[in-house]
C-alpha cells in the first residue's frame, strides 16, 4: 500500500513537472480586436483575424512558424470547415451572425516524440453575409449555446468546457466565483486522470485534479483588485491547459516517433462577479417596500372614500 | 354536413369563453416560459413578453429586447448588415403579430396571464377592484408611447451622437428591459429570483435597476387591485397598435345592431369606452384592446360583435350564447362571459 502511494506521488510530481516544463511553450489562439477607428474595409467585409501566441499570458510572442498547422471552424449548426494557416495569421469570414468555435492543431516530431499542440477559442460574430444568412435571420435562432457538449471528431485529444455553475443572473460569459467544469477526451472517450493547469493574466496559477467521473472543475478566483478599482467590470484572461502522453509509434512528416505528447489550451476571459456590485437584498427590499407603501396608500385611500355611517343619537333624558 | 357545420359554430358561440381563455393562457404560458426545456425555440421576434432573461426555459424571445439590440448600431452600419437585420426582425415581428393581432396580449402574453391570475386571487379573496380616474386616463394612455419613443431613441443615442449631444452610457442599451417587470417575474417561474437586484456598478445601472425594482413592486400590487394594470403602460401594446390595421384577426362591430346597453364595456378589463359608444366604426381594435373577446361573450345582440379571422367569423355574439353564459354565471361558473 505504501509502495503504491509512493508510486502515485512520484507519478503526480512527474505530471506536474511536465506541465510546468511545457508551460512556457504553450500555443494558444488569440483574436485580433481592432479599434473601431481602424476597422476600415475589414469591418465591411466581416473578416475575423486571429494569431497564434506562444508563451504565457504575461510573456508571449506571436508564433509565425505554423508548419503543419490546420484550423477547424465549427459553426452553430455543428458544420465543420478546414482552413490552412499561413504566416501565423488566421483569417476567415463568417457567413452568419452567432457563435463559432475555432480549433487549432499543429503537429511536429522532435527527438522521437510527436508533439500535437491544440488550442480552441469561441468567437461571436455580430454581422453576417445577408444573402447567406437571410433564412437564419428570419428564423432568429436563440439557443446558440456558448459551451460544447461533444468533442470535435477531427481531433484525437480535446479539452471541453461544459456549462458553468453560476450564482448570479448573467447567463453568458464567465465571472469570478463561477464554477467552471471541464472534461478531457481522448479519441472520444473521457479521460478521468488528467489534471488541468489554470493560469491567469494576473499571475495566479494552479493545478486542478479531476473527480471520479473525470470532471475537472474549479471556482474562478477573483481578478485583480487594482484593476477592478478602476473598472468594476474589468475583464481578465486565463488559460486552461491539459496534456497527455501516449505510447504510440509511427512516422509523421518523414520523422519517426515512439510516443505522442498532446497539449491543448483553452484561452478564456472572465470579469468580476456581478455579486460584487449588486445587492439582491436591497432589490427585494425595494420591491417589497414599494408594495407595502402602495398597498397602505390604497388602503387609506379606500378608507377615506368610504361613506361614514349616519350617527344615531339617543335622547338619554 | 350542413347541420354539423352549424353545430360547430353554435357550440363555439355558446362556449364558456373565460374557461377557454384560462386554459389557452396556461398552455401559452407553459410553452413560452418552460418551452426551452423541451427544445422549443420560437425565435427572438415574438410580439409578446417572452423574456430573454429567462435563460434556458424560454421557448422564444420578446421582440422589444431584439429591437433595442438592433438599434444600438452606428448610423452608417444601418446601410449594411445591421440595417438588413433590423428590417428582417421588424418584418418577422409583423408576420407573428398579424397572425393574432392584439390577441397576443389577451391570450399569450405571460405578463398579461400573471395579471389575470392576480385578478383571480383578488376576486377569490373578495377584495374590491380599483379603476383609473377618468380625469387621468388620457395621461396614462400616453405613457406607453413615451416609453416606446424612449426605448427606440436611447439605444440609438448610445451608438451615435444625436443632435450633437454626447453619447449615452452603455448601461442604457436595453432601457425597457431594465424596468420591465417581466425581467424579474418570468424567470421567477423557473425558480430564478436572481433578476431581483440593484446594480451599483455605475450611476446609470443604479438608477435603472432601482426603477426596475420599484416598477415590479407597483406591478404586483397594481395588478392585484386593477385588472390588467400594466397593459395601460405597455410599450409593446403601443408598438403593436402601429401595425394593427392589416392584421388577420379583427374585432368587428355592427353598429346598427348595438343598443348601447353597455354590457361589453362592463366586461372589458381595459375599460374601453369605444366598444359601447362607437356605433360607426367597424374595426374596434383600439390601442388598449387586448382582444380578449370578453366583450363578444358579454354582448346579448345577435351578430353585433364578432371576432373575424381573414374575413371568416370565428366567434360572434348571439342571444343563445348570452343566455347560456348568464345561466353558467347563476350556476356558479363565475364570469362565463
Amino acid at each position: 500500500m505504501r509502495i503504491f502511494t509512493f508510486k502515485m506521488q512520484t507519478a503526480m510530481i512527474l505530471v506536474l513537472m511536465s506541465i510546468s516544463l511545457f508551460a512556457d511553450n504553450l500555443l494558444w489562439l488569440d483574436e485580433i480586436k481592432k479599434k473601431s477607428c481602424c476597422k476600415g474595409a475589414d469591418q465591411e467585409s466581416g473578416i475575423k483575424e486571429f494569431v497564434i501566441k506562444k508563451g504565457t499570458l504575461q510573456e508571449n510572442k506571436k508564433e509565425h512558424d505554423c508548419k503543419n498547422a490546420v484550423i477547424y471552424i465549427r459553426d452553430m449548426d455543428r458544420v465543420v470547415t478546414e482552413h490552412n494557416v499561413s504566416g501565423g495569421k488566421i483569417s476567415f469570414t463568417p457567413e452568419y451572425k452567432g457563435g463559432y468555435r475555432l480549433y487549432f492543431e499543429q503537429k511536429s516530431v522532435h527527438e522521437g516524440v510527436l508533439y500535437v499542440n491544440l488550442s480552441s477559442l469561441r468567437v461571436y460574430n455580430k454581422e453576417g453575409n445577408i444573402s447567406q444568412s437571410l433564412l437564419k435571420e428570419i428564423r432568429g435562432k436563440t439557443n446558440d449555446s456558448h459551451y460544447d457538449h461533444e468533442p470535435l471528431s477531427q481531433l484525437s485529444f480535446e479539452l471541453v468546457m461544459e456549462k458553468p455553475i453560476k450564482k448570479h443572473h448573467i447567463n453568458c460569459c464567465l465571472y469570478s466565483g463561477d464554477i467552471a467544469p471541464f472534461r478531457v477526451y481522448y479519441k472520444g472517450d473521457i479521460q478521468k486522470e488528467i489534471p488541468l493547469r489554470v493560469s491567469m493574466e494576473s499571475g495566479w496559477s494552479n493545478v486542478v485534479q479531476p473527480d471520479q467521473e473525470g470532471l475537472v472543475s474549479f471556482e474562478i478566483p477573483r481578478n485583480s483588485y487594482a484593476e477592478t478599482e478602476k473598472d468594476k467590470k474589468h475583464s481578465e484572461k486565463m488559460i486552461v491547459e491539459a496534456s497527455y502522453d501516449v505510447n504510440e509509434s509511427g512516422v509523421y512528416d518523414g520523422g519517426q516517433y515512439r510516443s505522442v505528447h498532446y497539449v491543448m489550451t483553452l484561452p478564456l476571459s472572465f470579469a468580476p462577479s456581478p455579486l460584487e456590485y449588486e445587492s439582491r437584498t436591497l432589490g427585494f427590499a425595494t420591491a417589497i417596500g414599494v408594495m407595502l407603501v402602495f398597498s397602505l396608500g390604497l388602503y387609506y385611500n379606500r378608507r377615506r372614500k368610504r361613506k361614514t355611517p349616519k350617527e344615531i343619537y339617543f335622547d338619554e333624558e | 354536413m350542413t347541420k354539423n357545420k352549424f353545430s360547430l359554430r353554435r357550440s363555439v358561440n355558446n362556449m364558456n369563453l373565460v374557461r377557454f381563455r384560462f386554459w389557452f393562457q396556461i398552455v401559452a404560458f407553459v410553452l413560452i416560459v418552460y418551452g426551452g426545456y423541451i427544445g422549443l425555440d420560437l425565435g427572438n421576434k415574438l410580439p409578446t413578453f417572452a423574456c430573454v432573461f429567462n435563460g434556458e426555459g424560454t421557448g422564444g424571445k420578446c421582440y422589444v429586447g431584439e429591437l433595442q439590440h438592433d438599434l444600438k448600431h452606428p448610423l452608417e452600419g444601418f446601410v449594411g448588415f445591421a440595417g438588413y437585420a433590423f428590417l428582417i426582425s421588424l418584418g418577422m415581428f409583423m408576420v407573428w403579430f398579424w397572425a393574432l393581432n392584439k390577441g397576443w396580449c389577451g391570450f399569450v402574453c405571460p405578463l398579461g396571464t400573471m395579471q389575470d391570475w392576480l385578478t383571480m386571487v383578488r376576486e377569490k379573496s373578495k377584495i374590491r377592484y380599483s379603476e383609473y380616474s377618468w380625469a387621468n386616463r388620457g395621461k396614462i394612455k400616453s405613457i406607453k408611447y413615451i416609453l416606446l419613443i424612449l426605448l427606440l431613441l436611447l439605444p440609438v443615442m448610445i451608438a451615435n451622437s444625436v443632435f450633437g449631444l454626447p453619447k449615452l452610457p452603455n448601461g442604457l442599451s436595453m432601457p425597457f428591459c431594465d424596468i420591465c417587470p417581466g425581467r424579474m417575474m418570468i424567470p421567477a417561474f423557473t425558480g430564478h429570483f436572481n433578476q431581483f437586484y440593484i446594480d451599483f456598478s455605475s450611476k446609470t445601472d443604479l438608477v435603472m435597476t432601482t426603477l426596475g425594482m420599484i416598477i415590479v413592486g407597483l406591478f404586483l400590487v397594481g395588478s392585484f387591485v386593477k385588472k390588467r394594470f400594466f397593459c395601460y403602460f405597455c410599450p409593446m401594446a403601443a408598438l403593436q397598435y402601429v401595425f394593427s390595421k392589416p392584421a388577420l384577426l379583427k374585432l368587428y362591430k355592427d353598429g346598427a345592431k348595438c343598443t348601447r346597453c353597455g354590457d361589453c364595456y362592463r366586461a372589458c378589463d381595459m375599460d374601453i369606452l369605444e366598444i359601447a359608444d362607437d356605433v360607426t366604426s367597424k374595426n374596434l381594435v383600439t390601442e388598449d384592446c387586448t382582444l380578449c373577446l370578453k366583450c363578444v361573450a358579454a354582448c346579448p345582440e345577435e351578430g353585433c360583435l364578432e371576432a373575424n379571422f381573414m374575413g371568416a367569423t370565428i366567434f360572434e355574439s348571439t342571444k343563445e350564447g348570452f343566455i347560456l353564459r348568464m345561466a353558467m354565471d347563476q350556476r356558479g361558473e363565475k364570469h362565463a362571459h
